[in-house]
């Protein structure tokens, strides 16, 4: 099947198009990815018996980043096993319970927290990055400049004059 | 004849393949029926402790105690009457938590503890949780049996009571503390919790 030099040109300007949003999609995804790639799933922190008392002795504690990510629809259980109520943003942790909460909204903030020196936990619950949003990705960068390139190539390229046959 | 025919559809592969079908669906409705429980909308707590009591005064000169409110569901928040946001708009939430609620809203007690009891007078509550609904109880007391409150419930009160937590703690009817609730869930979610708790009853 020939196709006519116009279709082709169009054909050919979307395809650049296509693999110019994938190149550039992509490599921002390689670059800038941060664990939200991933399904939902339940995170757990524990609190250790004796934070707060070293906490108060100005002791850091080690084993809990300063911020951490989330996905929409994941779970965030903070089991403490120290002798005091701790909160963590919207959660309340009473000595000895764990508390759970479904992270549901896409939100990003620094929460107040009573088991970190500095009183403070960033929690960034980001929505999950699936093969569906990278492909719509693809998409939304390779159709317009798939567009520009047709264009580029129909009006700014002249066309060959085919020879009567 | 249309009896043979009967007869003839309902051979032995037949019955052992609707018996199977029937049974796989059967199998299907467990899983979705165990598996599809409603769920606590806020900060869940596991194992949930025994709530912390809270022996203070109401708005009414009356003695108030968590034991009291047995049987009932208690959603106790802590704010001050003159707040310009939060607090009202806690107390707006629960007001319209109660209309979802309809009849089961007669087993649901909603308790304000002041964090300002300079200027939180008795009547001072009682206009103000006035304005929100009818059986909205307002708590103050002595400064060493809120200071005990406070603490129990992990309240922490700054700038002569204007600053505090901010959690709509969940007591259930046997005097549990199963959740916590950020002011911001949504009226028909903490309709929808106290109806759970009510039913667990």
């Amino acid at each position: 099947m020939r196709l006519s030099p116009l279709l082709k040109r169009i054909a050919i300007g979307m395809l650049a198009g296509l693999a110019f949003g994938l190149i550039i999609s992509e490599a921002t995804y390689f670059f800038l990815r941060n664990g939200e790639d991933r399904s939902a799933q339940v995170i757990e922190i524990n609190i250790p018996p004796g934070t707060s008392q070293k906490i108060q002795a100005g002791f850091p504690e080690p084993s809990l980043p300063a911020s951490m990510t989330f996905v929409t629809g994941d779970t965030l259980v903070v089991n403490n096993r120290d002798s005091v109520t701790h909160q963590l943003g919207p959660l309340f942790i009473p000595a000895g319970s764990s508390a759970s909460l479904k992270l549901d909204a896409v939100q990003k903030y620094a929460a107040s927290c009573t088991f970190r020196p500095d009183q403070y936990f960033g929690l960034d619950v980001r929505p999950p990055l699936t093969l569906q949003t990278r492909l719509v990705g693809i998409v939304q960068a390779g159709l317009p400049m798939g567009f520009l390139f047709v264009l580029y190539g129909v009006f700014a390229i002249p066309m060959k004059k085919v020879a009567p046959a | 004849v249309p009896g043979e025919r009967f007869a003839l559809l309902m051979n032995k592969k037949s019955l052992i393949a609707a018996s199977a079908a029937i049974a796989a669906l059967a199998v299907i409705a467990l899983y979705v029926y165990l598996t599809d429980k409603p769920t606590l909308h806020g900060s869940v707590i596991d194992p949930p402790p025994s709530a912390a009591e809270v022996r203070l005064t109401d708005f009414n000169g009356q003695p108030f105690t968590l034991e009291n409110e047995r049987g009932n569901v208690t959603l106790v928040y802590f704010g001050f009457t003159n707040c310009p946001d939060e607090c009202p708009l806690t107390m707006a939430q629960l007001k319209l938590a109660m209309g979802e609620l309809g009849p089961d809203s007669d087993r649901t007690t909603v308790v304000l503890v002041t964090t300002d009891p300079g200027r939180d007078t008795p009547p001072a509550l009682k206009e103000f949780l006035g304005r929100f609904h009818g059986s909205f109880v307002g708590l103050t007391g002595a400064p060493d049996q809120l200071a005990q409150v406070w603490k129990d419930y992990g309240v922490t009160v700054m700038d002569g009571g204007e600053t505090h937590s901010n959690y709509i703690y969940v007591i259930d009817t046997a005097g549990n503390l199963v959740e916590t609730l950020l002011p911001d869930v949504p009226p028909a979610d903490i309709a929808a919790d106290v109806r759970l708790l009510l039913d667990a009853d």
